[in-house]
């Protein structure tokens, strides 16, 4: 649902073309979000049939024309509502790692508990990482769109730490009934 | 640069031994960010208090830059952590009574030398970090993160061979946490080695190394560095 | 939560954490409520053995006539006995005598009328006394004299047994004729009592025709003040006729004054016992943050307040339950040497039962408990002053500014003022003006105590300043710190100062009254007695009252005789009653007296002295006369003699400390021709220039060897021994000057440790970032210290003035003003010097403890 609100909100700022649209989709939420081209024009393709964007065809020497994407007003608009308004749902669970541990028996917890432990590792690495990489971006950017990208940065940090609360939990609480058995 | 062979921490708490730490063998490089994970009770404090010489192991040695820790006297290991350590603490443990430079000053102060000889200095280290307005205030005038601030200038005064750090935003906001640990990180990339103790995985990310500590033993030596 | 229920799970929690600190309280308040149990219980019980005594000796006689001291002439008693209602008017003499052997223990011998006596008093004689001695045998052999049983037993004699007694005429022989069962006068004194016939013991004792005492029984129907107003028509002035219950009083009122300094010193115990309850209760109140929590769960300011004063009336009805029984036990300790000391200062009494009433030590216990909660209501009421926010908030400085605030500042200067005025008025008026009393000065003492207590908290504040101004950089990190740590918490530090401040004050100002009364009273000394060797029957140390036996005054030709004896100047000395005022009458010969001694006028002309002086109806007296009466030299004052009251001239006003109320000096040849008296209290011996007075001392003893006992001692010996009497009895002063300083201590004890155990914390830091357990422990010695200095400056400066006003106040009608103030210096750079080494003794447990500290605990905590 998202990503149609993504491209309408790359097109308001600017007209382009699919594949500068991709680019632009990359630099802003690429580190959460990874869209192949096939996946950018069959959005686009919906956003048109809905009037929400428009294209000029821009004739080139040697190649195919291209086409240069554009917002209507009607796009214009519903971006503005969509950007308005709250998010009714909370983020679906949908963690690959949940359904792991559905399908993982706690009658043996010794397996669990390691793929807790190592899954746990990973994310710290990752955050390690992601901390890493907002200190570099702090460093050397000073352009306004730097703060839209440390947030989400944060945002992906938080999530992570959230993870691996969870995990924590989910170690102790398993622990526990162990010790209770 | 630090050094844990086989250190070992065992106390008495209400008659009933405590292994705090088990046989921990470490090695902390000069110019690392080493942070310090594992939950309550793991024994991070007390490793950290260890290599702060603010206890001593029951049994194997620790040494910073060549100089045991162990079996000193406790005169010895209050010149270690005066002139070798700098610390900061979840709780700032500044003295009240003292102004800002007079609590930044305090560790030279306690070697007989005139507050009018640091002064300077710790201005100056104050300036550096943005309390240039704050230089006569008193703990009680100043707000949290500034608090960690002047703290962090008083572990540095002495030009420490190690910053001790434990939970050093426990008590800060998200955003006045991630000041901190900016001021921390830079301090690191200038050369200063850090050894954080907390259990906060946001807090623990930035360090250029991570270690978990499980029922006293190392569990994780996550090293990757950001660089 | 119930009221109780909230002193029961939280106070009385807090008093057994706090141990110390409520022990030491406890021990303040028990100490004050003790000392004043015991002195109750010691006065009354003196008071009432000397009443039991009198009214053994007295028997059935419901009326006494006393005169003179040197006795009245037989031919009253005639006169007595014809007046109508009397049914009985017996004769007594009362006086001292010693035992040559044994125990050379001195007793009183009542000379009786041994036809007459027995109607009035029962004797009963022991059964072992074969022939109950015969009335007629006493009269037919002067030497009989009857013993006390238990005197007999303890000195092991027997029937018939001849005795030698120290009289007047020097050793005499007496022959034991019975034993007297202990009933009646016999009971008396502790049984140390003779019993001679009149006419011997006026022999005897240098009294012939006269006598001491008449003893009037009544006739039914007479009223006593009927019989009281006849008998005072037939006499002459100046004799008193009292019941025997009047004489107790009289003897009361004599051991006022010494009452008075007893309550002085118990009041100033209980003082200090209310600083430790003040300074418990304002420690608790600065250091719980549970005040703050029971805030925050909706306790009530009122609740708050009730709960401190709850708990002190626990704490200090255990300390004054605890004082009273104290008190008990030193009562029993101290009442035979307080017996001891009122004997020879004002009748002999011999006090073998502690005598208190049950009502009695409970208002001792609620007087205690009634101080405490004063002492607590101060702080307690503070306590309101702590904000529910407290509870969240660890920082105690709020909780400092009520002590510095402008009431109190106010209060302070008030009360200051008014010991001002005091002084002032003291400048002012002259020195036996009734307005200097013990009341004024007690009270001019309390305001300034109180005044400068209040202020101690900006003294401090100035004080610290100072400090870190000229001071603290020179002690290193270690004295800044200190200083701080003082100024952050003044109010309770403030309290450390003030207890080290009472007690200094309380020692600089005895020592400067003392060092000025005893420069005063040694330099008399010096003026008054030059002579070379002083010769006295009893112990020539004992003072008015004690049993001395004079010696008749021919011995002094005879003392001429013996060779290097250049004069024997006597002396005689005995009290008058003057409008009911003891007076001591001096008796001397004045021509010879001023060849070789002076002394201080300061009021007439010296040569007057020996010009009008001897032989004529003319007396000199000291300043409290003086004041007392208006007497200016040329004046007249009336001196009851045996013949009735006579006028004698005032040739002079001198200074003389002889004695506490009033000194009158007669010349020999006046006292003769009036008292028909020729007895000597003491000879003052001048050696011929050139002899050797250690052996014209050993010649005088030689001559008199079998013939009296006598003290012969040289004039240099007999003078350090005075001193060093004097110095004896400010020993209580000093007592209690060392007692003030031990509580002190505590106080500072008290206070530092409750200040180092809040500072756990911080404590734990510095360690942390390097300080050393001895850099740990120099901040809490120095802050030890500087309490000390603090308290000892301030306590310094009001001993001095305390000093001045009591002795202004106390010792001026006693001494009288030639008296002058002289600051004791030494004992000001004593006091200093103890004040800091106490607190810095004081300061070891808490530096100690402080060191000791376990840093990563003190860190972990809160």
């Amino acid at each position: 649902m998202s990503v149609k609100y993504a491209m309408l909100g790359i097109l308001a700022e600017k007209d382009l073309h699919g594949y500068e649209l991709k680019s632009s989709f990359d630099e802003k939420v690429g580190e959460f979000w990874s869209l192949n081209y096939g996946q950018i024009y069959s959005t686009l393709d919906r956003l048109e049939k809905e009037d929400l964007v428009t294209h000029d065809r821009q004739v080139q020497d040697k190649r195919p024309d291209r086409k240069i994407y554009s917002i209507t007003k009607k796009g214009r608009k519903e971006l503005d509502e969509w950007l308005a308004a709250p998010i009714n749902r909370v983020r679906a669970l949908r963690d690959e790692f949940f359904i792991k541990l559905v399908f993982t028996g706690t009658d043996n917890p010794g397996p669990v508990l390691d793929l807790i432990e190592k899954q746990k590792a990973l994310y710290l690495r990752q955050m390690n990482h992601l901390t890493h990489q907002k200190i570099a971006l702090k460093k050397k950017a000073k352009d306004p769109a730097a703060l839209t990208t440390e947030l989400l940065m944060d945002a992906g940090l938080f999530h992570a730490e959230a993870d691996i609360k969870w995990l924590t939990l989910c170690e102790a609480k398993i622990k526990a009934t162990l010790v209770k058995k | 640069m630090i050094e844990l062979k086989h250190a070992s921490k065992k106390y008495q708490q209400g008659g009933r031994e405590v292994h705090a730490l088990r046989d921990v063998s470490l090695n902390i490089r000069k110019g690392e960010f080493l942070s310090v994970m594992g939950p309550s009770g793991s024994g991070k404090s007390t490793l950290l208090n260890l290599i702060g010489g603010l206890d001593q192991p029951t049994s194997g040695e620790i040494f910073i830059d060549g100089r045991p820790l162990h079996g000193i006297s406790d005169d010895e290991l209050t010149l270690i952590r005066r002139r070798r350590v700098g610390f900061i603490f979840q709780f700032f443990n500044l003295l009240p009574i003292l102004s800002a430079v007079e609590n930044v000053s305090l560790p030279i102060l306690l070697e007989g030398t005139p507050f009018s000889e640091i002064r300077p200095k710790a201005v100056a280290l104050l300036e550096q970090m943005g309390l240039g307005e704050r230089v006569e205030h008193r703990p009680e005038q100043l707000s949290g993160g500034e608090m960690q601030r002047v703290a962090i200038c008083r572990a540095l005064i002495s030009n420490p061979a190690v910053l001790l750090a434990d939970e050093p935003t426990g008590n800060l906001d998200s955003h006045t946490s991630e000041e901190i640990f900016l001021l921390l990180k830079s301090l690191n990339e200038q050369g200063q080695t850090i050894v954080m103790v907390t259990h906060d995985p946001k807090a623990a990310a930035y360090g250029t190394r991570i270690i978990t500590l499980k029922d006293g033993a190392l569990s994780e030596d996550i090293s990757i560095g950001g660089k | 939560m119930n009221f109780f229920n909230l002193l029961r799970r939280v106070s009385l929690k807090h008093i057994r954490h706090q141990k110390a600190r409520t022990i030491i309280a406890i021990f303040g308040i028990a100490l004050g409520v003790a000392s004043m149990t015991s002195i109750d219980i010691v006065n009354s019980s003196v008071i009432r053995s000397l009443e039991d005594s009198i009214n053994r000796i007295t028997g059935r006689a419901v009326l006494q006539v006393t005169g003179a001291e040197s006795g009245f002439p037989e031919s009253l008693l005639e006169r007595v006995q014809a007046v109508p209602g009397v049914e009985y008017a017996v004769p007594m003499i009362e006086t001292n005598a010693n035992l040559a052997a044994g125990s050379e223990r001195s007793f009183v011998v009542l000379g009786v009328d041994v036809l007459q006596d027995n109607k009035v008093r029962d004797y009963s004689v022991t059964d072992e006394s074969a022939d109950i001695p015969d009335p007629l045998l006493f009269l037919a052999k002067p030497d009989s004299i009857l013993l006390t049983r238990e005197m007999a037993k303890r000195e092991g004699i027997a029937i018939d047994q001849k005795i030698q007694v120290q009289t007047v005429q020097g050793l005499k022989t007496f022959t034991v004729r019975g034993l007297l069962e202990p009933d009646g006068p016999a009971k008396a004194l502790g049984g140390d009592i003779a019993i001679m016939d009149i006419y011997a013991a006026q022999l005897a004792f240098g009294k012939e025709g006269r006598i001491d005492r008449i003893d009037v029984s009544t006739l039914r129907g007479e009223t006593l003040d009927t019989m009281k107003a006849r008998i005072q028509a037939v006499l002459p002035e100046g004799y008193n006729i009292d019941t025997p219950a009047g004489r107790t009083r009289q003897i009361e009122n004599l051991m006022a004054r010494f009452r008075k300094s007893m309550d002085l010193i118990s009041f100033m115990a209980l003082f200090v016992g209310m600083y430790l309850i003040y300074n418990t209760v304002s420690i608790s109140v600065v250091q719980r943050r549970e005040i703050g929590i029971l805030r925050a769960l909706g306790t009530t300011q009122g609740q708050i307040i009730r709960l401190f004063l709850a708990e002190t009336v626990v704490i200090s009805v255990i300390a004054s339950l605890l004082g009273v029984f104290l008190g008990l036990a030193l009562a029993k300790l101290s009442i035979t040497a307080v017996a001891q000391t009122v004997s020879s200062m004002y009748a002999r009494s011999e006090v073998t039962e502690l005598e208190f009433s049950r009502l009695n030590l409970l208002k001792d216990v609620c007087i205690g408990v009634f101080a405490s909660i004063i002492a607590a209501a101060f702080p307690a009421r503070s306590s309101t002053r702590i904000v529910p926010v407290s509870a969240i908030r660890s920082l105690p400085y709020s909780a400092d500014a009520h002590l510095l605030n402008r009431t109190l500042k106010i209060l302070s200067a008030c009360f200051m003022l008014l010991a001002g005025v005091v002084i002032i008025i003291y400048k002012s008026v002259g020195p036996a003006s009734s307005i200097r009393n013990s009341t004024t000065t007690t009270a001019a003492m309390i305001f300034l105590l109180l005044g400068i207590s209040l202020a101690t908290p900006l003294f401090l504040r100035w004080f610290i300043q100072a400090f870190r101004c000229f001071l603290a950089a020179r002690l290193g990190a270690g004295g800044r710190l200190a200083g701080l740590n003082l100024q952050k918490n003044l109010s309770r530090n403030a309290v450390a100062v003030a207890a080290v401040f009472f007690s200094i004050s309380l020692s600089v100002s005895s020592a400067s009254m003392i060092n000025s009364a005893r420069r005063g009273l040694r330099d008399y000394i010096d003026s008054v007695e030059r002579s070379d060797i002083i010769i006295t029957s009893g112990h020539p140390l004992a003072s008015a009252g004690a049993p001395t036996i004079p010696m008749p005054l021919s011995m002094a030709r005879e003392l001429e005789a013996v060779p290097g004896v250049q004069s024997a100047d006597p002396f005689r000395k005995l009290f008058l009653n003057i409008s009911g005022k003891r007076v001591l009458l001096e008796i001397i010969d004045e021509l010879r007296w001023t060849k070789h001694n002076t002394c201080t006028i300061t009021e007439g002309r010296r040569e007057d002295l020996s010009a009008k002086m001897p032989g004529q109806d003319n007396v000199v007296v000291n300043e409290i006369v003086a004041a007392r009466m208006g007497l200016k030299p040329g004046d007249s004052i009336v001196l009851p003699t045996p013949d009735g009251p006579k006028r004698f001239g005032v040739v002079a006003i001198i200074v003389s400390y002889a004695s506490d109320s009033g000194v009158i000096v007669m010349d020999y040849r006046t006292y003769e021709r009036h008292w028909r008296d020729n007895v000597a209290d003491m000879f003052s011996v001048y050696v011929k220039p050139g002899s050797d007075i250690p052996a014209v001392r050993a010649a005088i003893q030689d001559r008199f060897r079998n013939k009296r006992k006598m003290f012969v001692l040289p004039s240099l010996e007999f003078r350090a021994e005075i001193k060093k009497l004097l110095d004896r009895s400010f020993v209580m002063n000093d007592a209690v000057n060392v007692l003030t300083l031990v509580i002190a201590g505590f106080g500072i004890v008290v206070t530092l440790l409750a200040s180092v155990l809040e500072r756990t914390r911080e404590i734990g830091i510095l360690r942390a970032i390097g300080m050393k357990r001895s850099q740990v422990s120099a901040v809490v010695i120095i802050e030890s210290a500087l309490l000390g200095m603090a308290g000892g400056l301030l306590g310094s400066a009001a001993g001095v003035l305390i000093g001045w006003i009591n002795l202004e106040g106390f010792f001026r009608i006693d001494f009288g003003s030639s008296i002058t103030y002289h600051i004791h210096y030494g004992s000001i750079a004593w006091a200093l010097l103890l004040a800091i080494g106490l607190a810095v003794l004081a300061g070891l447990y808490p530096a100690r403890r402080a060191a000791k500290t376990n840093i990563t605990e003190a860190l972990s905590y809160e």
